[in-house]
């Protein structure tokens, strides 16, 4: 399969300040994730991708186009950007409707695909206020229906999901799906790992501009696998608890702090942990309070993987 | 064709911008000033004296290029700051027509504006004299009549002199602001460096070294058509001796200057990297 996002040696620096570093990446149809902290090089890597920006080194090819500026490319293109920025005197129809109008539409047409766009994006009740009345999910949405209204191969999305209510996450999701599923490949940056997951198998890592993994996400969590797994628990016998737990072939260590009464636990294996856990709590009779695992967040991951 | 129809969706969306913004305001505001002060002088001294003064020094000279440089300033700069220009740059059109279609509208608001200021200008000097005719029916009727009368008084040129002046000031500043913006994030606070220190010091040496700024052609447009213009500006000893041009040879090189200042900026825009914080 062709590859749509092709970059060999990219790179971009802000002054002195590295965006990118050599990043050689190869991304196929379909969706895919671009996950990593907040200042990992997603959003300077989208913007190369959008033609935003040149790369101060390597090359680019966005289906096949060198992005900057390219006329060719953006008939092919939809881009959801991640700043909240829109025409607030414009209503929602009117916004997309004028995007629409810039691909050399006319208004008729225009206006069709920015009506059936906000339609799906549920906001069909709305499209006729001016959106700096609307909510940051609205706007949000508003965005979105910009970016896929004209049907192009590519949709690239710079943190679509900030700002939406549960409800609108699920339907935007689904939206997604349903635009993965017509043959429209998808590019959505986030720095929530389980967001992504639910959408795709397959992820690009980006951590420090550099890529740090690429491949489906199973694939990337073994990677988290081989280091342990924090849990930070509270109960009222922690002793008896931790005493315990340390008999489990795969809990790496116990830490009891004596001011708190927390207890610092490390597994190899959180799923036999949660697993084992209800079983020993009952038989110890530790009264668990609390249970937190603190290094369940893509920082953390990135932590371990840059060592 | 798609070029010229993203050129007028941009002058389309320039000007709603631009009726809808706080900028107008502000430059409504500043046209009025030299109304207000020709009204109060129009009621002490005959207009034919207050009008070269407030047109020349006033409009020409401060008002035009504030307004012209508050408005062409927003050509650009005000979708960086909105963060909009990526519903542009990221769509299948010619940079070049989102600067030309804004840059049109743009220029089209800044010379309303400067025409307004200048006429108002002559109006208000004019007006408390024709109100001195004291009628009390039908005052404003012919009170207008009598201003008619005191601006066909008016020396040959002044009022058409100064109307085309602004015109031309409006057009180049809002260029000049409107294409600074294209290199340059700060745009309004450069164009009004450059108009009011750079061009202010050029234009009021003496020397050839005015010949480089567009005050020295609006001043060459002016005293060509309006005698009275060209005394007043003899008085000044740091104006003489540098030779004025001739109306057509002025608005020659203000168009040639216009020419090519525009192309630098439509070639700028295309090549240009515009980045935004997220």
């Amino acid at each position: 399969m062709k590859p749509i996002i092709k970059a060999t040696g990219l790179g971009r620096w802000y002054g002195e300040v590295i965006g990118l570093n050599d990043l050689n990446v190869e991304i196929l149809p379909g969706i895919t994730g671009l996950v990593g902290p907040n200042g990992a090089g997603k959003s300077t890597f989208m913007k190369l991708l959008v033609g935003e920006m040149r790369p101060s080194s390597g090359s680019l090819e966005v289906l096949g186009h060198t992005p900057f500026a390219n006329q060719e490319l953006y008939r092919q293109l939809g881009f959801c950007p991640q700043q909240d920025a829109l025409y607030d005197h414009m209503t929602g129809l009117q916004f997309v409707t004028h995007c629409m109008r810039l691909a050399n539409l006319n208004h008729t047409d225009a206006k069709a695909m920015a009506t059936r766009a906000l339609q799906r994006v549920h906001l069909e009740n709305a499209m006729n206020r001016p959106v700096s009345g609307y909510s940051k999910g609205m706007r949000q949405r508003t965005k979105l229906a910009q970016a896929f209204a004209h049907t192009p191969k590519l949709i690239i999305a710079d943190e679509p999901l900030t700002g939406l209510d549960p409800v609108a996450r699920h339907q935007v999701l689904d939206l997604y799906r349903e635009l993965g599923d017509s043959g429209t490949s998808l590019i959505i940056s986030s720095h929530v790992l389980h967001e992504v997951q639910s959408l795709t198998p397959r992820i690009v890592l980006i951590h420090r501009g550099r890529l740090l993994a690429q491949g489906p996400v199973e694939d990337v969590r073994q990677l988290l696998s081989r280091h342990p797994r924090k849990v930070h628990l509270r109960a009222r016998e922690p002793r008896a608890l931790a005493r315990a737990l340390l008999e489990l072939p795969h809990v790496h260590s116990a830490t009891l702090e004596e001011a708190t009464g927390d207890l610092h636990i490390e597994t190899r294996d959180i799923r036999a942990f949660h697993s084992d856990l209800p079983a020993l709590a009952s038989r110890t009779r530790s009264g668990i309070e609390s249970l937190e695992s603190s290094d369940a967040s893509l920082d953390a991951v990135f932590d371990y993987l840059v060592g | 064709m798609h070029f010229l129809k993203t050129a007028w969706l941009m002058s389309r969306l320039q000007m709603r911008s631009l009726v809808l913004s706080r900028r107008l305001l502000i430059c409504v505001l500043l046209a009025s000033a030299p109304i207000a002060i020709a009204w109060f002088a129009g009621g002490h001294q005959h207009a034919t004296d207050i009008v070269p003064f407030i047109g020349m020094f006033l409009v020409l000279q401060v008002v035009a290029p504030l307004i012209s440089l508050t408005v062409g300033s927003s050509v650009v700069t005000e979708e960086l700051e909105n963060r909009t220009i990526t519903y542009i740059f990221t769509r299948p059109t010619d940079r070049a027509a989102f600067f030309l279609g804004r840059l049109a509208s743009s220029t089209v608001v800044s010379t309303i504006l400067v025409t307004i200021s200048s006429a108002g200008v002559i109006w208000a000097a004019t007006y408390p004299q024709a109100g001195q005719a004291n009628f009390k029916r039908e005052r404003i009727r012919r009170g207008a009549h009598e201003m008619v009368e005191i601006v066909r008084d008016l020396p040959e040129g002044l009022a058409t002199g100064l109307i085309a002046a602004s015109v031309v000031a409006a057009i180049m500043y809002t260029l000049i602001s409107a294409g600074l913006g294209v290199f340059f994030r700060r745009a309004m606070i450069l164009s009004l460096v450059y108009t009011f220190a750079i061009e202010g010091f050029l234009a009021n040496i003496p020397g050839s070294t005015q010949k480089l700024s567009v005050q020295f052609y609006l001043r060459s447009f002016l005293t060509d058509v309006h005698e009275m213009s060209a005394s007043i500006l003899s008085e000044i000893p740091m104006l003489t001796g540098t030779t004025l041009y001739t109306a057509p040879e002025a608005l020659t090189r203000l168009a040639a200057a216009y020419s090519v200042f525009l192309l630098i900026s439509a070639l700028g825009i295309r090549t240009r990297q515009y980045m935004m914080t997220s």
